[in-house]
C-alpha cells in the first residue's frame, strides 16, 4: 500500500519548521515517528500535500528535570520507557510508555506524536491528564501553555491550531507521587480496549492528598475522571470509597456494546481494574 | 528526493519519491528481498529491520526517514546473525518461513540489548512479531539456543 503523493520536508530547527507551517498551513502536517500518520496515509484515510518530518530538530528531543520534569515531544516512546530520570521521577509515565504497542513501534513512535494525534485509543493522552501535565505550544508569534485537560477536544482533535508546534511537555506532579497505567487489551491488538492512568500522593495521615485519573478509550477522546478525583481527595482508599469513586468515574465514560464486549461486561472489568489499581497504588506508600 | 542510506555497511544514493516506504526501498530499489511485507499495517513484524541498531517495522517507515541512517537487514553478514540463523535451523524455529526474517532481526535486537534475556523478557519483546505456523515454542527455543551459543563463543574467545 502506498500513500498518496506528498512533498516532504525535514527542517533542522524550530524556526524553519515555523516558516513551513506558516507557508502551508492546513495543507501541511507535522510527522514525528509517523506511526499513526503513515498507516492513515497508506490506507488513504487521509491525504496530506506537505509532510514535515521533525526528527532532525534536536531542540525537540530532550528529557530534563529542574523542579519539573520536562520532556521534548520528539522523545521516542522506548526512550521514555527506559530513561532513568523519568523512571525516578514519574513511574506512571515510564510504566505507560513500556505498555505502548510493541518494541518496534516504541522505537519509532514518540510521546509528542502520541499526544498530538489524539487517537482515543492512544495511551499518552490519558497519562497526561492523570499527571495534570502542561504543554508548551509554539508558533511563529510566540509560545503559550495549554493544560492537558484543555487540550483533548474530541477524537483526533486537539486545541492545536494548524501552525502550532508542541515544543515541551511539562510535568509538575512528580515528587511524592506514585502512579501506574492499567491497560486492558485483547491478545490480538496492542491498542487498549480501555485503560486507566492513576497518579496519587498521600497526606501524613494516609488520606489522599492529590490524585489524577485519566481514561483511555472510554469516551470520544481521553478524559479526566474529575468527579472521582475530587471525591477521593482527603479520603482513605477502602472498599466504600473505591466503590463510590467508581460510580463517579462512570459519569466520565461513554461505554457502548462493541466488538470487544457488552457494556455491562466491560463495566465489570473496568471496575475490577480500577479498584485493584487504586488499592495497589495506595499500598505502595 | 535524493537520499543517502547505509544498508548493511554499504552506502546507497538514490533519487526516490518521498512516499516510498523503507521496505519497498529495500526490496524494489536495492533488490534486498529478504525483508518481507506481511500485513503491511505494522502488526505482524515480518518487515522488521534495524535502524541505527533499533528494530523498526519498515512497512511503516518512509525511506526518506532513513536518510543518513544505518539500516541492517537479514542480508547483513554480521556473524551474530549467522549464529541466530543456525539456531533457527537447529530448533526448527520456522515452518512456512514467511515471518522468519522479521523474527531473526527482532531476535538480533533482543540479544544485542540483553545478554541474559530470560523467557519472559524474550516473550515481551517478541510481541510485535506474529507467526501463524509454529505456535512460538520452537521460536523461543531457537532464541534461547542462539543466546547460549553467543555466550559460549564469548567465553571461548576470552
Amino acid at each position: 500500500m502506498y500513500p498518496d503523493k506528498f512533498e516532504y520536508f525535514a527542517p533542522d530547527s524550530i524556526s524553519k519548521l515555523e516558516q513551513l507551517l506558516d507557508k502551508y498551513k492546513d495543507d501541511s502536517k507535522i510527522m514525528a515517528g509517523g506511526h499513526s500518520l503513515i498507516p492513515l496515509l497508506k490506507l488513504r484515510l487521509t491525504s496530506i500535500p506537505y509532510i514535515i518530518d521533525i526528527s532532525n530538530i534536536k531542540d525537540l528531543n530532550f528529557v530534563e528535570y529542574n523542579d519539573n520534569l520536562e520532556i521534548g515531544p520528539m522523545t521516542r516512546t522506548a526512550e521514555v520507557a527506559s530513561n532513568k530520570i523519568i523512571r525516578d521521577k514519574c513511574k506512571l509515565l515510564s510504566d505507560a510508555a513500556s505498555k505502548v504497542a510493541d518494541p518496534q513501534v516504541r522505537n519509532m513512535g514518540t510521546v509528542g506524536g502520541d499526544i498530538c494525534e489524539a487517537d482515543p485509543r492512544n495511551d499518552m493522552p490519558a497519562v497526561m491528564l492523570a499527571l495534570n501535565a502542561e504543554f508548551e505550544v509554539t508558533n511563529s508569534k510566540g509560545s503559550r501553555i495549554i493544560k492537558a485537560e484543555d487540550f483533548f477536544e474530541d477524537a483526533y482533535t486537539t486545541a492545536l491550531e494548524s501552525n502550532d508546534i508542541l515544543t515541551k511537555i511539562i510535568i509538575k506532579n512528580t515528587e511524592n507521587y506514585y502512579g501506574k497505567y492499567y491497560k486492558y487489551t485483547t491478545l490480538s491488538s496492542d491498542f487498549a480496549v480501555f485503560a486507566i492512568a492513576i497518579n496519587m500522593s498521600l497526606n501524613g495521615d494516609k488520606t489522599v492528598k492529590d490524585i489524577g485519573i485519566g481514561l483511555t478509550n472510554l469516551n470520544n477522546t481521553a478524559v479526566k475522571a474529575k468527579d472521582a478525583e475530587d471525591y477521593l481527595k482527603n479520603k482513605r482508599i477502602d472498599d466504600k470509597t473505591c466503590n463510590d469513586a467508581f460510580n463517579l468515574l462512570l459519569k466520565s465514560c461513554d461505554i457502548e456494546d462493541d466488538i470487544n464486549g457488552k457494556k455491562e461486561d466491560k463495566e465489570k472489568i473496568l471496575k475490577d481494574i480500577f479498584v485493584n489499581g487504586l488499592k495497589g497504588i495506595y499500598k505502595v506508600f | 528526493m535524493m537520499v543517502n542510506i547505509d544498508v548493511n555497511g554499504k552506502e546507497y544514493k538514490k533519487d526516490i519519491e518521498p512516499r516510498m516506504l523503507l521496505v519497498s526501498f529495500l526490496r524494489d530499489e536495492l533488490n534486498l528481498t529478504g525483508t518481507h511485507i506481511g500485513c503491511d499495517t505494522s502488526n505482524c513484524g515480518a518487515c522488521t529491520v534495524l535502524m541505527d541498531g533499533k528494530s523498526i517495522k519498515s512497512c511503516t517507515v518512509l525511506a526518506v526517514q532513513a536518510n543518513n541512517h544505518k539500516i541492517t537487514t537479514i542480508e547483513s553478514d554480521d556473524p551474530k546473525l549467522d549464529v541466530i540463523k543456525q539456531a533457527y535451523v537447529d530448533e526448527n524455529g520456522l515452518q512456512c518461513g514467511f515471518c522468519t526474517p522479521g523474527m531473526i532481526m527482532q531476535t538480533f535486537y533482543i540479544l544485542e540489548n540483553n545478554e541474559n534475556a530470560d523467557e519472559e523478557y524474550i516473550k515481551k519483546n517478541l510481541r510485535g512479531n506474529l507467526c501463524r505456523c509454529t505456535g512460538y515454542k520452537s521460536i523461543l527455543d531457537s532464541i534461547k539456543k542462539a543466546e547460549e551459543k553467543m555466550k559460549g563463543e564469548i567465553s571461548v574467545s576470552k
